[in-house]
């Protein structure tokens, strides 16, 4: 069975402003096409480029963020 | 049945939108598109025994609220909550209940007044898919349709400035739009030069929000408000969750309905002399044409430089949302508004001369990565 933790970025974008926000910090935001086969929206630290492996966790709150997969973290 | 016969579109009017409304509500929007629209029609709140109402900010209010403030008495009542196709949908159902017999005179009214808090608190619950997983990312619809443009620009080789050409074209016929929220010209460097929203979308390729209302009435085609003015629907079709979200975003349920729709009309795209297609993003204005036919070479770079910038393909004639605003659940019906507004022959200083069959296009209701309701319908003017 596919590992849905597993993907690969497909787009990127950078959110920069988000109308009635009040806080305008720039986002990093990405599709990530599952090993699984499903694609979805996760957050990134920063920008990645197309295709790069990526492994996915889904937070507490309820946002899922992509990580390059190996790239060490907190 | 897929034949529209014995009902028609009496009237079409749009209550001027405005950028940061004070003093009005949606209750009061609405109020004054229905208004208007029996005004344009001769008729009185006597002779309405169906009315048909789309919005996000009405709640708690609904159509039969809506209905008793207005002191309407009725046969027929619908509310509706398909974003950026509830106008087609609504007139769909209209149509038939008219058809049917179910209502005579027929009013519908969509519409918004959005505070800066109001449009935050729609975007981060506009369903639970939303609320649940794209707002703990702060994932907006316009970060969701960059990601969208890029993979569209990727498929067909278009630049922003290829968009740009499309934003600028739509300007264009918003300078001839007294009620076009935005007028000031605009070239294309002033398009690439506007701030980044979310990269590759500039400020330019984000629809504004604005407050406003619009309405149609539909009556019998033999009723005294149709008779000699009314647009009759030649076809009309809807598709919903065409793919369970599982495509690119880059096809919408108009590929799907296009064959039947045209069929229907007995004509195609070539036929069209204007169409109002969904502008919440330039990206989708191709997609839904290429959707519906408008490309069959697949060009999307001609068919926006060759065919729209030079108004051989009269697209969005009223400026569309992007320089008009949009005005929440009233998106779809305004373009709805602009074209039976042409095919009646008074667009002013925009006509588009001849204008005879139009087409409007509906998209929207975006669940997790792209609009999930598509529907298109061809009209034809008076004769």
């Amino acid at each position: 069975m596919a590992d849905a933790s597993l993907g690969a970025i497909d787009d990127v974008t950078v959110l920069r402003h988000r109308a009635g926000a009040d806080d305008q910090a720039v986002v990093y935001l990405a599709t990530v096409v599952t090993s699984a086969g499903p694609t979805v929206v996760a957050s990134l630290d920063a920008a990645l480029a197309r295709g790069t492996p990526v492994e996915l966790a889904l937070g507490a709150d309820g946002r899922l963020s992509a990580r390059a997969a190996g790239a060490s973290g907190s | 049945m897929e034949r529209f016969d014995g009902a028609a579109i009496a009237a079409a009017v749009e209550v001027p939108y405005q950028r940061r409304a004070t003093d009005v509500s949606t209750e009061k929007l609405l109020s004054q598109a229905f208004v208007a629209a029996l005004a344009q029609a001769g008729l009185s709140p006597r002779d309405v025994d169906g009315l048909g109402v789309s919005s996000f900010t009405l709640a708690p209010d609904h159509a039969i609220d809506l209905a008793w403030r207005l002191g309407l008495s009725l046969r027929w009542a619908m509310d509706d909550c398909h974003g950026g196709a509830t106008g087609i949908n609504l007139l769909q159902h209209a149509v038939r209940a008219v058809q049917a017999g179910d209502a005579n005179v027929i009013v519908l009214v969509a519409g918004d007044h959005f505070e800066s808090a109001d449009f935050r608190r729609l975007q981060d619950h506009y369903n639970v898919t939303t609320r649940d997983h794209l707002r703990p990312l702060q994932a907006t619809p316009n970060a969701l349709f960059a990601m969208l443009t890029a993979r569209h620009m990727r498929a067909h080789g278009l630049t922003r400035a290829d968009y740009g050409a499309l934003v600028v074209a739509q300007r264009q016929w918003a300078q001839a739009n007294p009620l076009a929220v935005y007028r000031a010209p605009m070239t294309l460097a002033d398009y690439l030069a506007a701030p980044m929203i979310a990269d590759p979308l500039g400020r330019f390729d984000c629809v504004p929000v604005v407050s406003g209302a619009d309405a149609l009435v539909v009556t019998a085609a033999d009723h005294r408000a149709a008779r000699g003015r009314g647009v009759r629907v030649l076809a009309l079709r809807n598709r919903y969750n065409p793919d369970q979200q599982a495509g690119d975003g880059l096809v919408t349920g108009l590929a799907a309905l296009a064959g039947e729709l045209w069929n229907d009309a007995g004509l195609g795209p070539e036929a069209a002399d204007l169409v109002a297609v969904y502008d919440d993003y330039p990206v989708m204005c191709l997609v839904q044409l290429a959707d519906l036919g408008f490309a069959p070479d697949g060009d999307l770079r001609a068919l926006i430089h060759q065919r729209i910038a030079t108004r051989q393909l009269p697209m969005n004639t009223s400026g569309g949302q992007l320089s008009v605003g949009q005005a929440g659940a009233a998106g779809n019906v305004h373009g709805l508004v602009e074209v039976v507004t042409q095919l009646r022959g008074e667009a002013g200083e925009r006509q588009v001369d001849k204008a005879r069959v139009g087409v409007v296009t509906g998209y929207g209701m975006v669940e997790y990565r792209y609009g999930m309701c598509a529907n298109a319908v061809v009209l034809e003017g008076p004769r």
